[in-house]
């Protein structure tokens, strides 16, 4: 097969997205990094839900889902239990996974699905034209908010770690070269792995722009040295200094892996239930055992 | 059909973990060991342990669909149970057959004796006590009792409880054998047989499966070749997972526990575009959660099966309890305009090979489909011919054996995958090569599907509305191309497939003084209740609709026009089938019988109904059994 480039992974169906918007670069994040890979396109399924962000599998080449909003989870997980020979990347956003859909995001990292998240996070509901999301910090403005969010943000890094996600990162739209490589590993990793992609949107948040990132942001790997990727407790106190990043204006936003451990995947798990039950191949024995039993 | 040949309904009641449904089993088992047939209506307690629990098993020589309208023997563990079923027991003096009360004389004594009761006691918890040192005996003590009382053949109900106990050792079996025979010595030297009611003799045991309504519809999955099955727990539909998920693995599938019901439709559709053959299984609540996803299975053309063992609404409503009442959620559920069918079982038969079929048009027609049945029929038994399943060895499965429908055979379907190879004029690829997943000039609406893997059928889903290729776009005439496409597909099912689900039709005149229309569990009640009717000189035609959507009009259109009168009876309040058939057809004056009291019709309720139409020229309306009888009766 000749050698992809990123293009190869884009479908011809052009992005609708505003001028600016962070998802560009998820997009051509993605289209390198399943180059770099050199994934078959017919063999990767993209699942999103609803959103700005979740409009993004239908840019790309291969098989696509473009489903509910909230349960783009789900449908993925019944892609991959299923079919677990596919690659399956969810394509969601803030209030995909953290408002509607959040019920799911326990199970999917407690099973250790082997999925692949990348969440763009831009704090903000854009395509119904700016509510607050549950990432907004408070006093953000939303139509339904006029007078200023009173509502407290998640820590969506926390939650993920919490519940039990393999791999935990978080990078940013603005720096592709990051962005392309976090979300490789992120693919090549074996089990639930959650990026979080800080996606500016230009249109709606005005605090989150790339102007504020440009000098807010701080490697946790090169520049804070979190090298040792299996320490859970070190990665949740990582975790845990969002709060200052969204309390205080000035303090920095984290980019890099926080965590990144290997552990059986639900998929190795069901093998050894179905090598231990073994198989049977006639319908009919499985019916004739309804028979009043032989004695 | 006709009563005529041997014919007797046993009904145990006690307390729930005293082995009040196993005894119902054996009896079962027993009469399938006899040659005979049988059905097994069992209600549990609504409570996790204590509670009355019942079993009514009817015996038969012909096959019956039905419990009748109450038992001749009741076999009482406590006085709970026969106060509950006093109200029958006192009926037994209008009635020409007498009732029987074997009873456990321990905990009840009767204050007086009914008319046409004949009462036989015996002290089961003491013999289990005293005399076999454990209680838990005591429901093999009282077969033993009823096996010496009515005939019931010794060494088949002797087979049937070695064939449950041998699991566990000799000695078990040892100890269950010595409490059935001190049963029946305890009969033969205590009492005195004053009752008609005889156990002909055993038969040669014909080639049979014992199955409950929910293990049914596993069986009938898996013979449709299964491959996901998404579960959330919910009674009364939660029993469908217990029975398929070993079977499942075995065939090579998995059952996933979901964390709700929005969840188990996600994952079940996601299986599906993956290429598998997908189900889940819920009841009315679930239901109302997956809406959002049917609506989108619908829209993205994903086969899928979704199971509805209905209970008893609205919200939380009666989950113990059988109804009727999601035909219009199933029907209507979800938003916007989708092409979807229903298929509704009225026996555990049903439930088998309906399940297949059920698999064959979400398949056939990338639509989703309901299986519909109820909480009564989920645990409740039958004795009926094994079914046959061929895989030949193109890899075709032929499902074979007595189907109630009359229907000869099932061939299962496999959905069509998109094959570049066969496609070399590229009917399905657009100028530039794109696979064309929503193609909307095809005769039957029916497009072929692309699988992940091939490179040559890569596509997206979407559920905005969309371009042949997928793309999402709203113009007025993509719109109207696609929406035509979608509802071609419900065009071709009523030309090419509903026949096959209106062959349950009985027409006795063409002018028939009572025609009966009904389905679920009802139509297995209304069946007996017709026979009655005939049996009283009056003319009856039935019908019995496997298929409820769509609705080919003209069948029951044409079918209405051989009677004066139709009656539809159905348990739930609005008279929901009757209601879409007003709609759907030009039949305006159909009357609705309906029941909504968390219980079955019984065949007696239908019977003075219909009489009661004919009587006073009743042509449409809206009435219960309480216009009959003038209060509200409870039949269990």
């Amino acid at each position: 097969m000749a050698v992809l480039t990123a293009k190869d992974y884009r479908s011809e169906v052009e992005p609708t997205w505003c001028p600016g918007c962070g998802d560009f670069g998820v997009l051509n994040a993605t289209a390198r990094a399943l180059a770099e890979l050199q994934k078959d396109p017919a063999k990767v399924v993209g699942v999103s839900g609803i959103g700005c962000s979740s409009r993004l599998p239908l840019f790309l080449k291969g098989y696509n889902a473009h489903t509910l909003h909230g349960r783009a989870i789900t449908f993925a997980i019944g892609v991959k239990v299923s079919r677990p020979d596919l690659d399956v990347i969810v394509f969601t956003g803030d209030g995909d996974m953290f408002s509607i859909g959040s019920g799911h995001n326990p199970h999917v990292a407690r099973r250790n699905i082997d999925l692949t998240i990348i969440m763009m996070d831009n704090k903000v509901y854009g395509l119904t034209k700016n509510q607050v999301s549950p990432t907004s910090r408070e006093g953000q403005y939303g139509s339904l908010t006029p007078y200023g969010t009173i509502d407290h943000p998640v820590n969506p890094i926390q939650y993920m770690l919490t519940f039990g996600a393999t791999y935990v990162a978080q990078t940013y739209a603005g720096n592709l070269k990051h962005m392309t490589k976090i979300i490789k590993e992120a693919i090549e990793h074996k089990g639930l792995s959650f990026v979080n992609v800080i996606s500016p949107c230009p249109t709606f948040n005005k605090l989150d722009s790339y102007k504020f990132y440009k000098d807010h942001l701080v490697d946790i790997n090169e520049e804070l040295g979190h090298t040792d990727l299996t320490d859970y407790k070190k990665a949740m106190d990582i975790a845990m200094h969002w709060a200052d990043y969204y309390h205080d204006p000035n303090a920095k936003a984290h980019i890099g892996v926080y965590y990144k451990v290997e552990k059986p995947t639900y998929h190795d798990m069901v093998e050894q239930v179905k090598a231990k039950v073994g198989h049977e191949e006639s319908i009919q024995k499985l019916i004739d055992v309804c028979k009043p039993k032989a004695i | 059909m006709a009563n005529k040949g041997f014919d007797l309904v046993i009904k145990v009641g006690g307390e729930g973990g005293e082995g009040v449904i196993t005894a119902g089993d054996f009896l079962t088992e027993t009469a399938a060991r006899a040659g005979y047939w049988a059905v097994n209506y069992k209600s549990y307690p609504a409570e996790i342990k204590g509670g009355y629990a019942q079993s009514t098993v009817r015996i038969s020589d012909d096959r019956v669909f039905s419990t009748g309208d109450s038992f001749d023997i009741l076999c009482a563990f406590n006085g709970e149970a026969v106060e509950k079923n006093m109200v029958f027991l006192k009926r037994a003096k209008e009635e020409n057959k007498p009732k029987v009360l074997v009873y456990d004389s321990t905990d009840y004594q009767p204050e007086e004796e009914l008319e046409n009761v004949i009462y036989y006691p015996v002290p089961l918890s003491e013999l289990a006590k005293d005399v076999m040192k454990a209680y838990i005996t005591k429901n093999i003590i009282a077969l033993g009792a009823l096996s010496e009382l009515f005939g019931i053949p010794e060494q088949s109900i002797k087979d049937a409880i070695k064939a449950k106990f041998m699991r566990k050792g000799e000695k078990i079996v040892e100890m269950n054998y010595k409490a059935f025979d001190l049963g029946r010595q305890y009969v033969r030297e205590n009492l005195q047989k004053k009752d008609p009611y005889k156990f002909p003799e055993p038969k040669e045991p014909q080639d049979v499966v014992i199955m409950e309504g929910n293990q049914a519809i596993a069986k009938g999955s898996i013979a449709a070749g299964v491959k996901f099955y998404a579960a959330y727990p919910i009674t009364p539909a939660t029993t469908v997972g217990n029975h398929i998920v070993m079977d499942l693995i075995k065939r090579g599938g998995w059952l996933y526990q979901a964390e709700d019901e929005i969840a188990s439709l996600g994952m079940a559709l996601g299986a599906s575009f993956a290429g598998q053959k997908s189900m889940t299984a819920t009841s009315g609540p679930g239901i109302s959660l997956m809406s959002e996803f049917i609506s989108m299975a619908g829209g993205t053309e994903l086969p899928i099966v979704i199971v509805d063992v209905q209970r008893g609404g609205p919200s939380t409503g009666m989950p113990t309890k059988h109804e009727q009442s999601d035909l219009f959620i199933c029907a209507f559920g979800g938003h916007g305009d989708f092409p979807r069918a229903i298929l509704a079982t009225t026996t555990v038969e049903d439930n088998f090979y309906l399940a297949v079929e059920a698999f064959n048009l979400a398949e056939k027609y990338q639509i989703p489909v309901f299986l519909m049945t109820d909480g009564a029929l989920a645990i409740r038994s039958e004795v009926f011919p094994a079914p046959k399943v061929e895989q030949r060895p193109d890899g075709k499965v032929v499902v074979k054996g007595n189907i109630p429908y009359g229907v000869d055979e099932i061939e299962v379907v496999d959905r069509w995958v998109y094959n570049a190879e066969e496609d070399k004029e590229g009917q399905f690829r657009s100028e530039t090569g794109r696979f064309l997943r929503y193609k909307t000039d095809t005769p039957t609406g029916i497009t072929p599907m692309g699988i992940p893997g091939d490179p040559h059928a890569m596509h997206a889903i979407t559920g905005l509305e969309r371009t042949e290729n997928s793309d999402p776009r709203f113009t007025p005439e993509i719109r109207v191309k696609q929406m035509n496409k979608r509802f071609r597909k419900l065009q071709t099912l009523l030309r090419e497939d509903a026949d096959r689900y209106y062959k349950d039709m009985r027409i006795d005149s063409d002018n028939a003084d009572v025609a009966i229309i009904s389905w679920g569990l009802t139509a297995s009640i209304a069946r007996e209740a017709a026979q009655r009717l005939r049996e009283m000189g009056y003319t009856v035609n039935e019908f019995y609709p496997r298929l409820l959507w769509p609705v080919k009009a003209e069948v029951f259109e044409e079918f209405a026009s051989k009677a004066k009168r139709v009656i539809v009876p159905e348990t739930n309040y609005h008279g929901q089938f009757a209601f879409i058939l007003r709609a759907t057809t030009n039949l305006k004056d159909l009357i609705s019988y309906v029941a909504y009291r968390g219980e079955a019709f019984i065949p007696k309720e239908i019977v003075d109904f219909a009489k009661m139409a004919i009587e006073k020229d009743i042509k449409k309306g809206w009435f219960t059994p309480s216009d009959v009888y003038g209060t509200v009766v409870g039949a269990i």
